[in-house]
């Protein structure tokens, strides 16, 4: 005869134990960290896949534009062209030497797709040279990643893996979104940055371009008796050029007799916000390290030119990838509303300077 | 006996310990059933990319797929309505549903 389990007792036994080895031990912690190590180890796994596919399409990217031995220049680039920031505990002229550093930086990574690719035309270097960057950002994520996991493991820091593990969904979908931009970028198609742009390609209609900066360039144009300067980077191919130092020289050449400067930008949106919204306001809509922001700045507070920003809303994702419908309606709310500043807020026969800041790729 | 045991457990032979972990257990499994059942039902979307045409002196419109090259502002030819340049005006991504 089998005498029955005081499964009461068993249970009450069972609590005081486990309620020891959770309060007096660290096993809570060696649990979450086995928790989170495990699955940040999984999603390392899904980065370097993202990172292998982003290598095989630069890859076939360069083989299709005639480099012989591509696996050697994307090794070349990556890890490779890292730049210092300048010192900022003395910040006099914190500017010019970051400007310095900058171009120095965009001079020796042109110069090195130049060398492989002697035969491109700028469009096909521009293109490459995104890539490459692409390529390049995506190996840095991936070794970031790796570094914090292997520190976390190192020194049992479950805080670290946790802190980890709850951002890492985050980081895998941008990372996902740059691999994803590739094709944008070899297949020569605008993207979500391009909405400034566009709307200078829009409000042109079929002035000429003027180039009056290193791969920018300025549009003139009579709009309903107002004089129109809009400045853009030149496209197709894939650059931002340099809208603050074009909007410096244009501002400077008509001595500060403009009415108004308008800049259009994409903008980062917030969760509650829908993609394609268009906001307008006050400053500068630019998103650059400094250089080019600081000299729209410094030439409206110069001549006391007033200085307003139209962005449009979308998300850091749909910023790098291809252009949506959502974001070109935008494109053409925004146009409105810029039109709509010209026609009441510039009287006729004054000028006004319109930048089209973000990346050109796929606009002329 | 077997039998007996069985009719036993249904019979409320049981201890409230053992009721609270199959009620658990049986709820999990419900629960992961379900999950699995709704995230299937997800809707597939594909992102499609589409060039947009225009002749710049009538109102002629096309649309079709996106081909490399393609760059807005490039001129594709005449326009089939008046003959005036038709421009390459917009390209995008939409998305489509996949059943």
């Amino acid at each position: 005869m089998t005498q029955g389990i005081d499964w009461t007792s068993t249970l009450l036994v069972l609590l005081i134990l486990g309620s020891y080895l959770l309060s007096f031990t660290d096993l809570p912690q060696r649990m979450q960290l086995w928790r989170y190590s495990s699955y940040i180890r999984k999603r390392i796994v899904q980065l370097t896949e993202i990172e292998e596919d982003s290598r095989r399409k630069a890859l076939k990217h360069l083989k299709k534009v005639g480099v012989s031995d591509p696996k050697a220049v994307i090794d070349g680039f990556v890890n490779n062209f890292f730049l210092i920031s300048p010192v900022d505990i003395e910040p006099t002229d914190i500017i010019k030497r970051l400007r310095h550093l900058l171009r120095g930086r965009e001079e020796s990574v042109r110069a090195y797709v130049k060398e492989k690719l002697p035969q491109a035309d700028d469009i096909t270097l521009q293109n490459s040279e995104v890539i490459l960057e692409i390529t390049s950002a995506l190996t840095l994520i991936n070794k970031i990643i790796k570094h914090y996991y292997k520190l976390g493991l190192k020194y049992n820091n479950w805080i670290l893996m946790m802190q980890l593990a709850l951002e890492l969904q985050q980081i895998v979908s941008l990372a996902k979104s740059y691999d994803d931009a590739m094709d944008s970028f070899t297949l020569g198609k605008p993207i979500g940055d391009g909405a400034g742009p566009l709307v200078v390609h829009y409000l042109k209609g079929g002035a000429k371009p003027k180039e009056i900066a290193k791969e920018t360039v300025v549009y003139f144009a009579e709009v309903n008796g107002r004089k129109v300067y809009m400045i853009k980077a030149k496209g197709p191919g894939s650059t931002v050029g340099y809208p603050g130092e074009a909007l410096q020289k244009v501002v400077e050449d008509l001595e500060g007799k403009v009415a108004k400067i308008i800049t259009v930008d994409a903008a980062l949106k917030l969760e509650s916000e829908t993609t394609g919204e268009v906001a307008y306001g006050v400053g500068a809509a630019i998103g650059d390290p400094g250089p080019e922001k600081i000299a729209i700045e410094r030439v409206a507070s110069k001549y006391s030119i007033p200085l307003h920003a139209v962005v449009i809303k979308m998300s850091n994702e749909e910023a790098i990838k291809s252009m949506t419908k959502e974001i070109h309606d935008g494109v053409l709310k925004a146009l409105d509303i810029i039109k709509n500043m010209i026609k009441e807020g510039v009287k006729e026969g004054e000028t006004v300077v319109i930048a089209g800041i973000g990346n050109t790729v796929g606009i002329a | 006996m077997v039998l007996r045991e069985v009719n036993g457990m249904f019979l409320g032979d049981l201890d409230t310990f053992t009721l609270i972990t199959i009620a658990l257990t049986l709820f999990l499994i419900a629960y992961m059933v379900a999950m699995s059942v709704f995230s299937r039902r997800k809707e597939v979307k594909v992102r499609k990319t589409y060039t947009i045409l225009k002749c710049v002196d009538c109102d002629y419109k096309k649309e079709r797929e996106f081909k490399e090259g393609d760059y807005v502002g490039k001129v594709e030819g005449d326009c089939p309505q008046c003959e005036g340049p038709l421009v390459i005006y917009a390209i995008y991504d939409k998305e489509e549903k996949l059943r």
